[in-house]
This record gives structure tokens, sequence and C-alpha cells, in this order.
């Protein structure tokens, strides 16, 4: 044994409050099955109470606001309890908090089979919110599980058709209540699983009794809504109405109605957000194509710029080589005065001329230089306003609406002169509402 | 609407995707062209479908042989 360090050892508080995170997180809160033993309802107006099974006794505490509308449970009996299990520190004691108590003789057959499904489902996980999947987009074919001459589906077909033309809606006709409703209702889920291309399904039905919708309840309908491949939207009855279909399903709507509503986009949305998808297209390739025209004229004005100062640099490098070869020839001159005067004449236009071609070399050199930029800029600037052309050609409302045609080669190419047009060459005339196949005459 | 042609959320998605590359990316024209293109297709597709559509609805029936057949809804 070694000696407790001072940072490993736990206060009973932190253990205490440790193990009461830990049976929370760990079960959270869950119906249990027993009898209820020495009961007493405290002057407070709280139960407290064990619930016991064979050797096995849980005690329990139902505070006065949740047991207020209820008779106390006698000793003995039998009941479902929804309880949340947690640790009570003051009296180191396991509790379970009661939130509902039910003996199981009081509730009628119906009511004990909803209370069982609801905990199997629940068991199963099948309300969780995090296997919820989301609604497709731009859902296309839809599958409808309802009654084909119920009100419910005129009210989506109804709703279908106003928001959303492309859609496709796939009935698939079934009983909705009375006996034989679950059975039907399964086999229509199975027909759903099978059918393909399918985005989204619908279940539901409108208002009834509440014993009519009980079909929505069942355990295996439930499971197959579970099961079914794609997204369901379950609307069953009216808003107040919650199925167990309902809670299953990825989306619950109010009504069959609003079920179509959510499964199908409004169409004028989508044609809005085209046309916006369109105008900024649009701009993006105006500006990309401004962009590249500006970075051309750039690219020029940098070249040019770049020997301007190349130029400017050989001119001062020649300057004083012309200062000195000049002043070197008049002390020559001097020092021999005996030379004539003719032979100073040409040597000083000699010189000259020597000096004035190399010049004229140099400036012809430059003016080379600025005439093969200019025609560089200009090529591409002509590049730039031609494939600008070509992108107003394409945009089917604006050119061709008004009456010009877009030639193109069997490859795409724009034909933009008379010399693309060679004798004989097919080509495709792009004109405001389609594309027509022609030739050029043979020569 | 056919089976051949793709399903309006696709081009949709994709003209999406074609509209930021050429407003956010750094672009040379030919790309930036091609860009256009594709985009100017997938738009006049999408108006198109969102143009003549008028909304269909089927009866799913299952046969005695357990095939599933599609017929006009009776009501």
């Amino acid at each position: 044994m070694t000696e407790p360090l001072a940072d490993e050892v736990w206060t009973v508080g932190q253990l205490a409050a440790h193990v009461g995170e830990t049976i929370a997180d760990t079960y959270g809160a869950l119906w249990v099955r027993g009898e209820v033993a020495e009961f007493k309802a405290w002057a407070s107006g709280h139960w407290y109470f064990k619930l016991r099974e064979g050797e096995a006794q849980l005690n329990c505490v139902m505070f006065k606001w949740a047991n207020q509308r209820q008779r106390a449970p006698e000793v003995g009996q039998e009941v479902f309890a929804f309880v949340e299990p947690g640790l009570y520190a003051p009296r180191s004691e396991f509790k379970l908090t009661v939130k509902r108590l039910l003996a199981t003789a009081d509730l009628g057959a119906a009511a004990r089979e909803k209370e069982r499904v609801k905990h199997a489902l629940q068991r199963d996980g099948l309300f969780e919110l995090d296997r919820k999947r989301p609604l497709p987009a731009l859902a296309r074919r839809v599958a409808v599980v309802t009654s084909a001459n119920g009100a419910a589906l005129q009210d989506i077909i109804t709703v279908a058709r106003r928001r959303w033309p492309l859609g496709e809606l796939l009935v698939v006709p079934s009983l909705v209540q009375g006996e034989g409703a679950p059975a039907a209702l399964l086999a229509a889920l199975a027909r759903v699983e099978r059918l393909e291309g399918l985005d989204a399904c619908i279940i539901g039905r409108g208002g009834g009794a509440r014993e009519d919708l009980a079909a929505f309840d069942d355990e295996q309908v439930c499971r197959a809504v579970a099961r079914c491949p794609v997204p369901v939207v379950s609307a069953v009855g009216h808003e107040t109405d919650t199925s167990f279909c309902d809670l299953v399903a990825d989306v619950r709507a109010a009504t069959p109605s609003q079920a179509a509503e959510l499964v199908f986009p409004d169409v004028a949305e989508v044609r809005d957000a085209v046309r916006q998808l369109g105008v900024r297209l649009r701009s993006a390739l105006v500006r990309r194509t401004g962009v590249a025209t500006e970075r051309a004229e750039r690219a020029g004005d940098r070249l040019e710029a770049a020997m301007r100062r190349r130029l400017a640099e050989r001119r001062a490098r020649l300057a004083p080589a012309g200062a000195r070869l000049a002043g070197g020839l008049r002390q020559r001159v001097d020092r021999t005065r005996r030379l004539t005067d003719a032979l100073r004449t040409r040597l000083g236009s000699a010189t000259q001329a020597c000096v004035g071609r190399d010049w004229q070399r140099h400036d012809d050199a430059r003016t080379g230089l600025e005439t093969a930029i200019r025609r560089r800029l200009a090529r591409r600037l002509a590049e730039a306003d031609a494939l600008g052309a070509a992108l107003h050609a394409l945009s089917p409302l604006q050119v061709l609406d008004r009456g010009f045609g877009l030639a193109r080669d069997a490859d795409g190419r724009v034909l933009r002169r008379r010399a693309d047009f060679t004798p004989s060459l097919p080509f495709t005339l792009r004109v405001a509402d389609g594309d027509v196949a022609a030739r050029v005459e043979p020569a | 609407m056919t089976d051949a042609t793709p399903p309006l959320a696709d081009d949709l998605k994709a003209l999406e995707l074609i509209v930021r590359r050429l407003e956010s990316e750094d672009l040379d024209l030919d790309t930036a062209l091609a860009l256009f293109e594709e985009g100017v297709q997938r738009l006049r597709r999408s108006r198109e479908q969102l143009q003549a559509a008028e909304l269909k609805v089927v009866q799913v029936l299952e046969e005695a042989d357990g095939e599933l057949r599609t017929g006009p809804l009776e009501s």
C-alpha cells in the first residue's frame, strides 16, 4: 500500500457529485415496472415509497408537483413508473425520482400497448433527433402513403401543383384506419422501399377521432417508417395530435398540406435564384475579361517603361564616351597644328558620321521595340474584344435575339473571318432559338 | 422530364460553383470562357426545366406477380 497523494484524494462531495452525474448520464429517464411498498404521503405533499420485485427494491420519491393529479397508489399494487434514477447524497441513497406513475391494472389494453410501444421505440433510439435526415433541397419524386380518396391526398396534390410543378407524386394507396390499417400501411411502406429514384416520402392522413389514428402508433408501422430509405415526413391528424409515427419520422408536419410545403420548394423562389445566378455569371465574366484586358495593358506599359529605361542608360553611357572622344581629338589637333584644315575637317566629319550612325542604330532599335510592343498589345486587346464578343453571342437572350448569328465549326470554334470559311466547310449557325446546320459553298 | 436530363439540383449546384469560381479565382481567359460556357448551358437547362412543367401524379399498384406498376390516379 502506498501513501495517499494529496492530489489523488477525492472529497466526499466530489465523489458523490461524480457518482450522481454518472447515474444520470447512464440512465436518463426510463420506465420501470414494480410493486409499491412502504408508501408514505408526507404533509409536504411529497410521496415516498419503494418499488419492489422479489428481493430487489428501490427507493422512490414522487414530488408534490408530479403527483398532484392522481390518486395515491395502494401498497402491493403493480405500477409502471417513469423515473429518473439518481443519488441522494445527504442520505447516501440511490433513489428514483418518479415523474409519472400508472397502475398497470388501470391501463386499458390499448393504452398499455401504447406505453409498451413507446418504451420499445424509445429504447431503440427511434425518437432520437440525431437520426433525423434532412429533406432534399429540390425533391423530384415523392411517394405519398395515404388513403387514395382522402382529403389529405387532395391537399397534398394541390400544394405540390402550386409550389413545385416539376415534381412527381407517386401515390401509394393504403387503408389508414380500422383493423386492417397497420398491415396495409406496412405493405405500402414496403412498396415505397422498392420505388426507384425517390427523394422523399410523405405518410399521413387527415384529422379524425383519436382511435382512428391508432394505426400510426403501431410499432411495426413506426419501425418501417424509421427504416424507409428516403427521408419521411409524417402528417397524422390535426396539429394537436401526435402519433409515434410523427415522432419516428424525419420531419413532423402539422397537416398534410404542410407536409407538401415542407417537401416541395417554391418554384418562384427557385426561378428567382436561377435568375440571380445568371446575373452573377454574366457580371463575373465581364469583370474577368476586364481584368485580363487591363492586365495586358499593364504588362505592355511595364515593357515599354523597361525599354525606355534601358535606352536612357545606354545614352547616358554613350554621352561621356562621345565627350572624351571629342576632347581627345581637340588635344590631338592642338598638338598637331601642322595637320591641314582639310584633314581636320575630314576627321571631324568622319567622327560625326560614326557617332551619328551609332545614334541612328539605337533610335531604330527603340522605335522597332516600341512598335512591336504596341502591335502585341493591340493583338491582345483585339483578342480580348473578340472573346467578349463571342461571350455575348453565347448569351442566348442578348445578341442572338436581335438577329445576329454565331457560326462555329464542328469543334465548336467560332468562325470569325472570311478565311475561316474554307470551301465546303460544314458549320453550325446559332440563332436566337437554336442551331442551324450549314455548309460553305464549294469552291 | 426524362431521366437523361441531369437533375435540376445538380445543375444549380454546379452553376453556383462556376459563379463562385469566376467571382473569386484568378483564372486565365480560356478557363474563364470555358466555365462561362458551361454556366450558360446549365443556366439554360435550368430555365427550361423550371418552365415547361406540370405536376405528375401517378398511383403505384402491385400486380398479382408482385411487380409494381404505375397508372393514373383513380379517386
